[in-house]
């Protein structure tokens, strides 16, 4: 007996967290104060180390404080010697150029093609396959204030105070106000989402909701969304290649962007394509691992597009803050830092201590909730601690079943279910232990409402759309569950067509590389050391003993 | 009494009102069909080849489904309708359970899922005759059928080969005595177990025409009010040859009713059949 | 820090693992994605989202005096000694073009695009090698006899990593097929929402676009005493 998938020292807390269950189930831990709450975040949220930033040496957002590891990939130098280059020989001449294969740059390929850009004149370039990315994983759901009791104006105020009032209002417009349509356009293609018999969506509520909104089609509504929009894009035959990132953009000697080069990562040649109008879809920086944590991010979560948006003058907002989901995995070793959903929460499952008693109200904002875990783990030493050193907190799912009756979880969190259960843990029977995980990129490239990216004087810069997560001003410093998904269809569609619009007028001139040039001047005037190089496109994980015997012989 | 019951794939498409009316009338005698819960086509013709054990791999993994629900049941019988599904499960369970090096085969290639050979493969029309009987269906008849002729049609797969045979292969009578306990008349049909042509409707619809036509022709004189068929495929073939030669038929469509669907009829448990068919005949 | 040294005083059991046929000593408990980089692989092929939800990862493996054929994902499969392994780097598919508009939710216009599935053998092979547990057959044949809905249901787990595909003598490409037949399922077999009828003409009169427009202007310290005032459901 006991709990196979767990060691024994663990046995102790989890009898105590079945004995407060019953308990808890009629317990409602009061909501955390304003002022409590700055308390809290100031002492333990990671953001607030003052260790963990610098400011910018260089670059449209100079003297600008980001993280360490951001700083680290904006101050580094290209991959690329742009004397190797032969801009002249164009591999592929399109309209649009789409950088990544993400739920925003599908969204963002089929929109253009909706607005008369033909297939054959649309390119998307991504770094690993098509749809491998970031919006596959979201399990959670989406938000649309589509109910009665509910209005684009209430899911406003929601995102603006979720975001710490940071937002950029315009763009929080477009997102409540657009999201009804999305979700339309989302069921006119057949994402088959969680529906009443008579077709209204299961919606429920989401870290920071006042209203239920939360769409999802079971826990796996990112890879329902994206896996049909690819469909779509694969049967409009709009032209795809994969393993093949973007690592510099191009301009023309008029100032816009033109394209970029692409780099075949099976043959090491380069690519050049020449576009009207590029739109950079590239995700978020999960994958550099800020303050050394673990993260639920996809293998290609690098931050590229800032690096190469940032070398043509794009200015980034709010780098400074980054957003750790609460609840990533802690155990077992094998799955540490994936994503435990928020709709575990969603649907009543308290976050408890090694001794069976709450110590937050559950679905606070992502960032109250992770700091309140990390104090509890740190400040008051009432965490679980495995073998490697890793902290945890019990995730009471079985409460789940509890509340909504057996078989909701094999339902509603088959994902979950899944996950632990390869590793022997029965979440509809033992809580899962779980720690904060680094998870979303907040800020980004800066952008306007036709999605075009603004430089550092809030000018548009010519050729260049951005859309998703490696933007910045629609969720301010904070984003909440749900909102992000919507983001990259509103955004995805609005770049799209408005891309397909700019690529309608306009004129290529000669292509260059000479802002590349540019900056490696201003790396060197600015006393940086040739030692980092980016984007950095894939994350390095290799073994020491193992890197430390690569030799390069050239063959 | 509760029985697991198998439908095929047929019963779930064209042949819905084979179903429909099975499960209602098992329902009026106090029989509970209960579907498997997961279950796979049986088949059909591939699950008959002898050659190689594996053509019967689909067939029993429908017994393993069955056995796996069997604590649901009164019985270890497993119910068909549909008489190739019957024939098909029937014939890969009695194969299995005389050869046992065949089950360890086939056994050894579903691991983990095994099959032990316990599972009787039965057709409804079995059931009614054996647990229930014939004479019972007297009293759930609500109808007077005593002017109705009804001509019974078998078709091959029923009766034959004699391993599976639901009656004599060669002087069948257990439908002609189902039609009688409900008081109509059942008139003598020399070739009710002749084959109806079979698949060759797919790309020979001719011969099936010709077929259909030589198969009424004996029981045309009897002036009978319909012909009652067990099987999906005999009774698309039996539709499309009655249509096709309605010219040779001197403009006559005679009605073709599933066993069940008469059963339905006679216990007054379909109105809408009983508009279409009985008022056509008057009753 | 305790916990560091915690860990130090851990010993880790090494095992040998295969990979390509060529061995390499890694760590026990590892991943197959972990193991292959700790053994010296920078992962191009063969890796996505490294959390079970892409499908990238497809990877088979024997042990060495084991006939069976494994199947797993390299990101959610930990290594065993004595695995030979390897991760596939891609599934070739065929994969129909169509007008989802054009289709009607029935076997007929699924069978036009992908007449293979009719050549299901039932060998139920699909099911036993899906990382994802996913009752394959059952739902190939849910398809065969109409019933698209369920077939949607069933196969709703999948992350398309191909190894049904490449399993199958029937040459079907499950994952291709199973997704028009979601989508068959989610446009034509699932009720239309009204609420967001409703709400859709609403926004189209600009119900909510002074209110918007006010909400914009309002400027941080509004949107605070808002926040802070708001009902929640
Ligand atoms: C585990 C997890 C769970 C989540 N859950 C939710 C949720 O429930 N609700 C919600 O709203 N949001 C959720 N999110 C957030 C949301 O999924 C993402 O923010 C969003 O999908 C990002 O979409 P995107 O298209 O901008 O980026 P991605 O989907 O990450 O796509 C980026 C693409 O760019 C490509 N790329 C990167 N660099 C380059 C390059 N140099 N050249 C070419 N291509 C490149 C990548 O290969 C990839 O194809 C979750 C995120 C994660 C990781
Ligand atoms: S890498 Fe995505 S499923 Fe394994």
């Amino acid at each position: 007996m006991g709990y196979p998938g767990y060691p024994e020292e663990f046995w102790d807390s989890i009898e105590k967290v079945e004995a407060t269950r019953e308990r808890r189930l009629k317990e409602v831990f009061k909501r955390i104060t304003p002022e409590e709450k700055e308390k809290l975040l100031e002492k333990w949220h990671p953001d607030y180390r003052p260790e963990g930033k610098r400011a910018l040496k260089l670059g449209p957002n100079k003297g600008d404080y980001v993280p360490n590891e951001v700083a680290d990939i904006l101050e580094a130098y290209p991959l690329i010697d742009p004397n190797d280059i032969d801009l002249e020989d164009i591999d592929y001449d399109v309209d649009v150029l789409i950088i990544g294969g993400g739920g925003s740059g599908a969204a963002a390929a089929l929109w253009t093609n909706y607005r008369g850009i033909k297939a054959e004149n649309i390119l998307i370039a991504t770094k690993l396959r098509f749809g491998d990315a970031n919006t596959k994983m979201a399990q959670g759901g989406i938000q649309a204030a589509d109910r009665p009791q509910d209005s684009p104006p209430i899911h406003f105020i929601d995102v603006i105070g979720g975001g710490h009032y940071a937002n950029k209002p315009e763009l929080v417009r477009i997102l409540v106000k657009e999201a009804p349509l999305i979700i339309k356009w989302h069921e006119e293609l057949g994402v088959m989402y969680d529906k009443d018999e008579h077709g209204n969506f299961i919606e429920i509520h989401g870290g920071g909701t006042s209203r239920k909104r939360m769409h999802a089609a079971k826990d796996y509504t990112g890879l329902e969304i994206m896996r049909v929009l690819m469909d779509e894009v694969l049967n409009r035959e709009i032209r795809v290649i994969e393993f093949s990132p973007a690592v510099e953009l191009i301009m023309d000697t008029s100032g816009q962007v033109a394209g970029a080069v692409l780099y075949n990562l099976e043959t090491n040649q380069y690519y050049v394509v020449r576009a009207k109008a590029t739109v950079l879809t590239t995700g978020g920086f999960g994958r550099l691992h800020i303050q050394e944590f673990p993260t639920t991010n996809h293998y290609g979560a690098t931050a590229d597009g800032l690096v190469m948006g940032y070398r043509v003058g794009t200015h980034l907002r709010d780098m400074d803050s980054v957003q750790y989901h609460p609840t990533g995995a802690a155990f077992p070793e094998q799955i540490v830092g994936q994503l435990v959903t928020e709709k575990v929460r969603g649907l009543g499952a308290q976050l408890v201590n090694i001794d069976g008693e709450q110590f937050i109200y559950p679905l606070e904002p992502r960032d109250v909730v992770a700091a309140a875990i990390i104090r509890e783990c740190y400040g008051r030493n009432k965490g679980i601690v495995t073998v490697t050193g890793q902290r945890g907190l019990w995730l009471d799912s079985p409460m789940i079943e509890i509340i909504h009756g057996e078989g909701t979880i094999k339902r509603y969190l088959a994902a979950m279910y899944r996950q632990f259960k390869r590793f022997d843990i029965d979440i509809t029977k033992e809580p899962m232990l779980v720690f904060p995980t680094l998870h979303y990129m907040n800020g980004g490239i800066e952008i306007n409402e036709y999605t075009q990216a603004l430089n550092a004087d809030g000018k548009p810069i010519p050729g260049l759309f951005a859309a998703g997560e490696v933007t910045g001003g629609v969720h301010g410093k904070n984003r909440l569950m749900g909102n992000s998904l919507l983001d990259i269809n509103v955004f995805g569609r609005r770049g799209g067509i408005n891309a397909a619009k700019h690529a309608k007028k306009a004129k290529v001139g000669k292509l260059t590389l000479k802002h590349v040039n540019n900056w490696v001047t201003k790396l060197k005037e600015a006393g940086i050391a040739p030692k980092r190089k980016a984007p950095i496109i894939l994350p390095e994980y290799r073994g020491k003993r193992a890197l430390s015997r690569s030799i390069n012989i050239g063959f | 009494m509760k029985y697991l019951y198998f439908p095929g794939c047929s019963l779930k498409n064209y042949a819905k009102r084979y179903e429909e009316t099975a499960v209602a009338v098992a329902k009026a005698l106090g029989i509970e069909l209960i579907e498997l819960k997961r279950w796979n086509c049986c088949g059909a013709v591939s699950g008959l080849a002898e050659d190689s054990v594996f053509h019967h791999i689909a067939a029993v993994r429908d017994l393993v489904r069955a056995q796996e629900q069997l604590d649901e049941a009164d019985s270890n019988k497993l119910v068909t309708v549909c008489s190739m599904c019957y024939r098909v499960l029937a014939s890969v369970n009695n194969r299995l359970k005389h050869n046992p090096e065949d089950l360890d085969t086939i056994n050894e290639f579903m691991s983990p899922e095994e099959y032990n050979g316990g599972i009787e493969v039965v057709h409804l029309l079995q059931i009614i005759k054996d647990d229930i009987g014939f004479d019972r269906i007297a009293e759930f008849t609500k109808k007077d059928l005593s002017n109705i002729k009804v001509a019974p049609y078998y078709g091959c797969v029923l009766v034959r080969p004699k391993e599976t045979a639901i009656d004599d292969p060669n002087e069948p009578t257990i439908l002609e005595e189902l039609i009688k306990s409900t008081g109509a008349t059942a008139v003598e049909n020399p070739l009710r177990t002749e084959c109806c042509g079979s698949y060759n409707v797919v790309t020979n619809r001719e011969l099936v025409k010709h077929r259909i036509l030589n198969l009424l022709k004996p029981i045309m004189r009897e002036n009978i009010d319909f012909l009652i068929s067990v099987c999906p495929l005999c009774t698309f073939n039996l539709e499309f040859g009655i249509k096709a030669n309605k010219k040779e038929l001197h403009g006559r469509e005679i009605p073709v009713l599933y066993f069940t669907e008469f059963l339905a009829l006679a216990f007054g448990l379909d109105d809408k059949l009983e508009k279409e068919v009985l008022q056509a005949v008057n009753i | 820090m305790t916990a560091q040294k915690t860990v130090k005083k851990l010993k880790v059991k090494m095992v040998s693992i295969y990979i390509m046929g060529k061995e390499y000593k890694v760590p026990e408990g590892l991943t197959i994605h972990k193991a292959m980089e700790y053994a010296g692989y920078k992962l191009v092929r063969g890796v996505g989202c490294r959390a079970g939800f892409c499908g990238a990862c497809a990877t088979v493996y024997r042990f060495k005096d084991d006939y069976r054929l494994y199947t797993g994902l390299a990101c959610q499969t930990t290594v065993k000694d004595g695995m030979y392994l390897v991760i596939l780097p891609f599934v070739p598919a065929k994969k129909p073009g169509y007008d989802i508009e054009k289709l009607k939710a029935d076997f007929s216009s699924i069978v036009k695009l992908f007449p293979e599935v009719t050549r299901c053998v039932q060998c139920n092979t699909c099911t036993k090698v899906c990382p994802q547990e996913i009752q394959v057959m059952d739902a190939i044949q849910m398809i065969l006899r109409g019933d698209i809905k369920s077939a949607a249901e069933l196969s709703f787990d999948c992350i398309a990593c191909g190894i049904c595909s490449l399993r199958c003598p029937a040459e079907i490409i499950h994952y291709n097929l199973f997704q028009l037949v979601r989508r068959l399922n989610g446009k034509y077999l699932t009720p239309k929402s009204q609420h967001l009828v409703q709400r859709l003409k609403e926004i189209e009169e600009g119900k909510f676009d002074k209110e918007l427009e006010k909400l914009v202007k309002m400027g941080p310290e509004k949107w605070k005493e808002l926040y802070e005032q708001r009902v929640i459901e």
